[in-house]
């Protein structure tokens, strides 16, 4: 910070400021336009959780599992992933809610699936991507959607079944974890 | 750097009763949060609120007050005043954000859900970022109305905003809800560290933005500064 004489002017001109602020205003002004054509991708904000330590959690958080069947080819899925795991304002209220546990099928890529993915696929009748289905603690489907509803819709669906899942569901079908 | 200026904001900043019980507020629910989920993210949010707060009248106390003309008179330049502000409030804010994150991972550890140090490296930067740019706003704002103001104005300009958000959602105006975002950015200017991490690249034009709004808050709040009379008779 520059000292000023006792008697001195306490005034001093910000012009450099001036022309770094300006600067990067247009930079701004510039990045914002070749962003808005060319939108990065975003990271995905989701703590998403191992299929098999997920039962475990589930137990001790008192959340179901939500079950997240994807594909990289899948352009819904990736649509989601966007737009519901890579913003703060979904992905934060939906890790309180669920235990989320993602499951990637890889038949199309590398022809077949780990047994683990095959045996959730299996288990919980999976034919279509995305499929969410939410299952709580002691392996009962609470419900599945297939088809992606957008932002809202998921996570209205999620608020909802993740409720209902901590009340008694006697409806619900029994899934073994595999 | 002035020591006795940065001493004397953050002993000022720390002796307000009101700060005081509204940063036991912004601090003691989240932490409760944390403490019944095991979520250590619904700290998330409270580094902007702080910022604000330990921000807020940073200037416009000292011009209603007076202190600034007896402030003045002593060997410290008009930008050197601002930028001590802007440093003081971000260092009180930051503070409190730590203390509160240090508490946080001690509940998640005797909880037996100790958080993973990628997410509370995360947490911390993110707050950083956040306070760095709220306080900067804050200044600017302070420097344009007395006392207390600058929060009035802050909360205005939000209530406006949001409301323009809802005509844009209304009519579809993809232009409005741009420029509406821009604002908000600007208003709570933050950065996300959501890439560390990931392997991805952080966005280039998140850091413009957030070093552009600081950077013009701060080139705003000394010229105004620069621009002010003070005198004993001004009232």
């Amino acid at each position: 910070m520059p000292a000023v004489s006792p008697s001195g002017p306490t005034r001093r001109d910000p012009r450099i400021l001036w022309i770094v602020a300006l600067v990067l205003l247009a930079g701004r002004v510039v990045l914002g336009i070749l962003e808005e054509r060319n939108p990065p991708e975003k990271p995905d904000l989701v703590s998403w959780v191992e299929a098999a330590a997920a039962p475990e959690v589930a137990r001790r958080t008192g959340k179901p599992i939500l079950y997240d069947f994807t594909a990289d080819w899948c352009a819904p899925c990736q649509a989601m992933r966007q737009e519901v795991f890579a913003e703060q304002r979904y992905a934060q209220p939906l890790g309180q809610m669920v235990v989320p546990v993602q499951v990637v099928d890889r038949q199309k890529e590398e022809g077949r699936n780990s047994p683990r993915v095959d045996s959730l696929q299996r288990a919980l009748g999976v034919t279509a991507f995305p499929t969410l289905v939410i299952v709580d603690a002691d392996g009962k489907v609470l419900d599945r959607i297939e088809g992606y509803p957008g932002a809202q819709g998921v996570l209205t669906w999620i608020g909802t079944t993740s409720g209902k899942g901590r009340l008694a569901n006697p409806k619900g079908v029994k899934f073994q974890f595999p | 750097m002035n020591s006795t200026l940065l001493r004397s904001f953050l002993l000022q900043r720390f002796t307000s009763p009101m700060r005081l019980g509204l940063t036991s507020l912004f601090t003691f629910f989240p932490l409760v949060g944390v403490l019944l989920s095991g979520e250590l993210s619904l700290l998330a949010g409270i580094a902007g609120p702080l910022a604000v707060l330990y921000a807020a009248g940073a200037i416009g106390q000292d011009v209603s007050s007076g202190t600034l003309q007896l402030l003045l008179v002593r060997p410290v330049t008009r930008p050197s005043y601002v930028l001590h502000r802007w440093l003081g409030a971000m260092l009180a804010a930051l503070a409190v954000v730590l203390m509160t994150t240090v508490c946080a991972v001690l509940l998640l550890f005797l909880r037996g859900t100790p958080p993973e140090a990628l997410a509370v490296s995360r947490l911390l930067l993110e707050a950083i970022t956040a306070i760095a740019g709220h306080s900067a706003v804050m200044v600017m704002l302070s420097t344009l109305v007395g006392g207390v103001g600058d929060l009035a104005l802050y909360a205005s300009s939000l209530f406006v905003t949001q409301m323009f958000v809802l005509l844009a959602t209304l009519k579809q105006w993809p232009a409005l809800m741009r420029a509406c975002n821009e604002v908000q950015g600007a208003l709570g200017a933050k950065l996300s560290w959501a890439w560390l991490g990931t392997g991805m690249a952080p966005s280039a034009f998140a850091i413009v933005s957030w070093v552009s709004t600081i950077t013009l808050a701060l080139a705003v709040a000394i010229t105004v500064m620069n621009r002010k009379e003070l005198s004993y008779a001004s009232g």
